[in-house]
């Protein structure tokens, strides 16, 4: 049975009770809190005790007469006169003389302990010139019909009180008063008298059949210095709920949530729907605490919303794509964090910007933790994807740090750190992503969970399948731990009720799927019809320019044969990856940028504007006063690039801006001071210059790659009739790109084929990113195209991977070599096996420079030394001798070994010095 | 009677004495006619004295009259100067009202048309002097008319907005709400010029994506649009976006 009508509402009593103390705390500080249930009885509750408070006369149950003229109660009891009638009276035993101490005292014994007598001042205020009252009045006099001379205390001396005379008198009857607060105190507010009549256990009898007032009174209250609430216990009781607020919170709960479109009234009441939150176990509570529902409602178990189906997230530098499948083979791409579901669907809503806002992480954190399934985080304290680039661009300069849109290079970097302020002033200070231990603040992990909210919820059902891409730079062991961390934001994001039920979260599957070309070729490959049969083999090349990086990938595609693969349509080979680590879309606009400050530097420095220096720039004279990592200067060069977006992505309606030399931008200089148009000169020939000499270099990078690839023990260049090269990402949509392919693609031809191939066909061929020209936005572009084909290279798909890139570890990321002629020479290459130690230098001196770079360009021993893609490090041995030599051995992806040694002893792990280990 | 008789007779004393009375009388009604003519001529002298002096008067008079009259015509031909002149005058006062309203018309034009100019680039001058350092890669020329020119530029456009999503990202800045009006203004002129171009269509309660929006530094990071914080804007044609709207999530 998939769902049931529910009358009760189960809780756990301590979340419950912390939500009511928190709540309570709230109300009386009148602080605006979230709304939750605890929130919604108090306030509601308090509607209905306001306008008594106001009328002044209380009836309690108990015989309490509250008046709030002194904030106290008088004893009461009800007695009849001659004519049956019942009335109110307020005399308490016999009268006394004033001297009677003792005997008034073993009177008062007979009134409830907290009671005592009046001081005279309270007397007089609350019984003189009546009005109106609920007991009888004595008209003349206007004092209460029943008592007139009263006993009174002050400083343990007991007096008495004539009210009509206004005069003491010798004798008087006990009036027994109950204050809600000291006699020094002074007077309480509404909320207050209300707070204190639920610690009192005061019931007014007007609100004696009031489900939530009783709730209330129901709990175990402490409080400290008077009014301060300590603890709060819940006492199992029959308390109920409207249905029709809860309606309404269930109904927001993912709005609340992470800005997911509200769902339809009709869930809950249609029996062919219903509510995961519903769907309860009692026995699944540590200490249950039942609501009856004022109505029935229909709960769904989230098992029966579970969908057979796939996800695959291409996690991106600059945003995240995530297509599903479901029963059938078509693949759809899916929105996240756009809100509104039922807006107009638009191509870029698929792509979601990788980048989070942190409003208030301590809270988050505290909701986070507070339950395995779904937890009530708020999207008020922490946002994802679009929400948080919106508010990124529109956000303070003070609150810049507030955004962590550096995630995935976090999380790819060994070395790199985070750090955030969120807009509360909570610092976050993050060591490198692989050091990030299990209870650690986990923004990867958050980011997932997010995901899982949006994928995982009352509109799409649950997926338990999810594949994972991941750029081919990344080492085993960061990928591990982003599936990891992804497995347990997406564990987070399945609802309460499915983790209550057992072993079916043990069900959730998240794996590491094709690296992002690869998963591209796969798409793109079938969109263009490549369908091999027997043994053709296409030999292919993905150059995927995204948003930060450029990656390659080399491979074939073919008929899957043999009975191993026997299950398969296709299978892909990719045998090199590569890339190119600073080509991005955003990179060249970043690079862009700082071109046009550094060419208007005088009248920057005349204004004090600072910006930022980009990675494979180079400082220049006076650049010290102008380059700054200040949040000003981000911000300069996010206002500058943005501006050049248009010229970059060619936006036909406004290239004209480009034709009249000078910018207009609004920057800010170091003092915060916003200057509204500032002037920047612009040359559009060297702007273009710029980006064709950068794109350049990457696509010659990538042909080296491509040789050395198809250059492998398998295969020979020379054997191969043809290359398809697949344009991918959004920046290969550049008409520079094509211009630059089709320029290098002649040269190269050239170079492998000879001068003379006119009449031959065409040696490489090329594809344009896949779009959706047709209108139709669920087809793979060269954007989403990742996330479609993770889903196709799924296991159990019909497209068989083999990765010849990963052994044990990717291989290493870098050149390592030596200056030759000012030319950069490899000593050691990308396909170098760990752990062989190799011959760099002699030993003759203490000091020795190793240059490196990732950059596949330099494996032609053509490139300059001191092209800014190359960098060097000053290393130094020990033991100087002179028959001695340097060798070095790579470790890891990233690291290095180096040892003096003997060229006879080497291999015997025989060394003049203690092995000294780099980091790159 | 004839003369003898009446020489004889006249030798009669009474008539002598009448006749002496008689020529008394006449003599002294001649004497007093005399006088009289004597008083007349001295009156006549007097007259004539008066008549000369009058005369003379009158010449004097005619002399001033006559130099009045040239006076006059003198001031008639000032007057008809000024008349002239007047009607010139009223002639350019009309004119001038006329050019006046025109002006007005204009200023009120320019006022109304450009208000916002003035108001953007009032606010650019207040811009804190980092501010103003930090933008000018985009404001070239300090002036107005630079400041229009270099403000509209497509280039300058986009960057403006960069810089003041930079600032809104760093929350930094005192001058962000002067920062974001000037990007709208420029924005704005930037849009008629180009009107294939809008701002993007961002209301609070959109869900937050991602690829439409750029969520601030503050609050969730999915949910829905609690607040526009700057439009970004997009192509009307393609609905490309050019520049996400800047939101806080809710």
């Amino acid at each position: 049975m998939n769902t049931r009508m529910v009358d009760s509402l189960y809780k756990e009593a301590d979340e419950m009770a912390n939500d009511f103390f928190v709540s309570w705390k709230n109300f009386l500080t009148n602080i605006p809190s979230t709304d939750s249930l605890a929130k919604s009885m108090i306030e509601e509750t308090f509607e209905k005790v306001e306008p008594l408070i106001d009328e002044r006369w209380v009836i309690m149950e108990g015989e309490y007469l509250y008046d709030h003229k002194i904030q106290a109660c008088w004893l009461y009891e009800y007695k009849e006169d001659n004519n049956f009638n019942q009335y109110l009276d307020l005399k308490f035993g016999k009268r006394f003389r004033q001297s009677y101490v003792d005997n008034i005292k073993e009177e008062m014994k007979k009134i409830p302990s907290n009671m005592s007598l009046p001081t005279k001042k309270e007397l007089v205020f609350s019984f003189s010139d009546l009005e109106k009252a609920p007991f009888p009045i004595e008209t003349y006099y206007k004092r209460p019909k029943s008592v007139d001379y009263i006993l009174w205390e002050d400083n343990n001396q007991i007096n008495a009180y004539c009210l009509s005379s206004k005069r003491e008198y010798s004798e008087g009857d006990i009036v027994p008063l109950f204050r809600l607060h000291k006699k020094s105190h002074k007077s309480s507010t509404n909320r207050e008298i209300f707070f204190l009549w639920i610690l009192n256990g005061l019931l007014p009898t007007r609100l004696k059949e009031d489900s939530f007032y009783k709730t209330l009174l129901n709990f175990e209250y402490e409080v400290e210095n008077f009014l301060e609430l300590k603890s709060l216990k819940l006492h199992k009781a029959k308390i109920s709920i409207s249905s029709d607020k809860l309606i309404a919170e269930l109904l927001l709960e993912d709005k609340k949530r992470a800005d997911i479109q509200e769902y339809h009234e009709k869930m809950l009441l249609d029996i062919e729907q219903g509510h995961w939150s519903l769907w309860q176990d009692e026995s699944t509570f540590k200490k249950p605490m039942a609501f009856t529902l004022t109505k029935k409602l229909v709960a769904r178990d989230p098992k029966s919303s579970i969908v057979n189906g796939v996800v695959g997230i291409d996690f991106g530098t600059k945003s995240t794509v995530v297509a599903y499948q479901k029963e059938t083979t078509k693949i759809y791409p899916m929105r996240v964090g756009t809100g509104n579901l039922a807006k107009t669907i638009s191509a870029h809503h698929y792509e979601n910007p990788t980048i989070m806002e942190f409003n208030d992480l301590e809270e988050f954190v505290e909701d986070y933790n507070s339950r395995e399934g779904r937890p009530y985080t708020s999207w008020e304290n922490l946002t994802i994807s679009h929400t948080a680039f919106s508010s990124l661009m529109n956000s303070k300069s003070d609150d810049f740090n507030a955004y962590i849109s550096e995630l995935k290079q976090w999380a790819g970097n060994k070395d790199k750190k985070l750090k955030m302020v969120d807009k509360k002033g909570y610092i976050l200070d993050l060591a490198p992503f692989i050091d990030i231990g299990d209870n650690d603040i986990n923004p990867i992990e958050i980011y997932a969970y997010y995901l899982g909210l949006h994928i995982n919820n009352q509109h799409n059902g649950i997926y338990m399948n999810y594949i994972l891409s991941f750029p081919v730079t990344y080492e085993i062991d960061i990928r591990d731990k982003i599936v990891e961390s992804f497995r347990k934001g997406i564990k987070k994001s399945l609802p309460q009720e499915l983790h209550a039920q057992r072993g079916e979260v043990g069900k959730l599957s998240v794996k590491k799927g094709a690296s992002e070309p690869a998963a591209y070729a796969i798409v793109a490959l079938q969109e263009y019809g490549f369908e091999p049969e027997d043994y053709e083999k296409i030999f292919y090349g993905v150059f995927d320019f995204g948003g930060g990086t450029t990656d390659f990938d080399f491979g074939i595609f073919r008929e899957a044969n043999g009975k191993k693969e026997r299950r398969y349509d296709y299978a892909i080979e990719h045998f090199r990856a590569g890339g190119d680590r600073y080509l991005g879309g955003e990179n060249l606009l970043e690079r862009l940028a700082f071109e046009v400050f550094k060419n208007n530097k005088d009248e920057l420095l005349a204004e004090k504007i600072q910006f930022i220096l980009p990675p494979e720039c180079d400082e220049f004279l006076g650049s010290e006063m102008l380059v700054s990592q200040s949040r000003e200067a981000k911000m300069n060069t996010k206002i500058v690039m943005e501006k050049l977006r248009p010229f970059w992505e060619q936006h036909e309606d406004s290239l004209d801006d480009f034709d009249k030399d000078v910018l207009g931008v609004n920057l800010t200089n170091i003092n915060g001071q916003n200057l509204a148009n500032f002037e920047l000169t612009i040359d559009k020939n060297e702007m273009f210059e710029v980006l064709e000499n950068r794109i350049e270099k990457g696509v010659k990078n990538f042909f080296e790659s491509l040789k050395l690839a198809f250059n492998h023990k398998d295969n020979n260049l020379n054997t191969i009739d043809e290359i398809n090269i697949f344009l991918a990402g959004n920046s290969s949509k550049s008409p520079l790109v094509s211009k630059i392919f089709e320029r290098e693609i002649e040269k190269n031809t050239k170079e492998l084929k000879g001068e003379d191939r006119e009449n031959e066909k065409e040696y490489f061929k090329i594809f344009q990113p896949l779009g959706h020209e047709d209108g139709n936005l669920n087809q793979p572009t060269g954007k989403t195209g990742v996330a479609f084909g993770l889903i196709e290279s799924r296991e159990g798909g019909k497209i068989l991977v083999i990765d010849h890139n990963i052994k044990e570890n990717i291989n290493f990321k870098y050149y390592l070599g030596e200056s030759r002629r000012k030319k950069f020479k490899v000593v050691l290459d990308r396909e170098q096996e760990y752990n062989e130690w190799v011959e760099f230098i002699d030993a003759t001196q203490e000091t020795f420079e190793v240059y490196y770079s990732s950059q596949p360009l330099v494996s032609t021993n053509k490139i300059a030394i001191d092209d800014n893609s190359i960098k060097k490090r000053i290393l130094k041995i020990d033991k100087i001798d002179d028959e001695a030599f340097i060798y070095l051995r790579i470790i890891t992806p990233t690291t290095f070994e180096y040892v003096v040694a003997h060229e006879d002893q080497i291999a015997s792990s025989t060394y003049l010095q203690n092995v000294v280990k780099v980091t790159l | 009677m004839n003369k003898e008789e009446l020489l004889e007779l006249l030798k009669d004393e009474d008539i002598q004495k009448a006749v002496l009375a008689i020529r008394k009388s006449k003599i002294k009604k001649e004497k007093k006619l005399e006088y009289s003519i004597k008083e007349k001529d001295n009156e006549i002298e007097m007259l004539k004295g008066l008549v000369e002096k009058l005369k003379k008067c009158f010449r004097e008079e005619e002399v001033k009259s006559e130099k009045l009259t040239k006076d006059i015509d003198i001031k008639n031909n000032k007057l008809r100067e000024l008349e002239e002149l007047k009607n010139r005058l009223n002639f350019g006062i009309k004119d001038l009202k006329s050019k006046n309203n025109k002006l007005s018309k204009k200023v009120d034009f320019y006022r109304n048309t450009f208000e916002k100019e003035l108001n953007t680039y009032a606010l650019y001058e207040e811009l804190n002097s980092s501010t103003k350092s930090s933008l000018k890669g985009i404001f070239k020329d300090d002036s107005l008319e630079g400041f229009l020119a270099c403000g509209v530029q497509e280039k300058n456009i986009g960057s403006l907005w960069e810089y003041v999503k930079d600032e809104l990202r760093e929350e930094k800045n005192s001058d962000i709400k002067s920062l974001k009006t000037i990007f709208y203004f420029f924005f704005d002129s930037y849009k008629r010029a180009f009107p294939i171009y809008k701002v993007q269509n961002v209301v609070v309660g959109d869900e937050f994506d991602n690829e439409e929006h750029i969520k601030t530094n503050s609050g969730s990071v999915s949910g829905k649009v609690d607040e526009v914080v700057f439009v970004g804007w997009v192509n009307s044609k393609t609905n490309k976006i050019i520049k996400k709207s800047i939101v806080r999530v809710k």
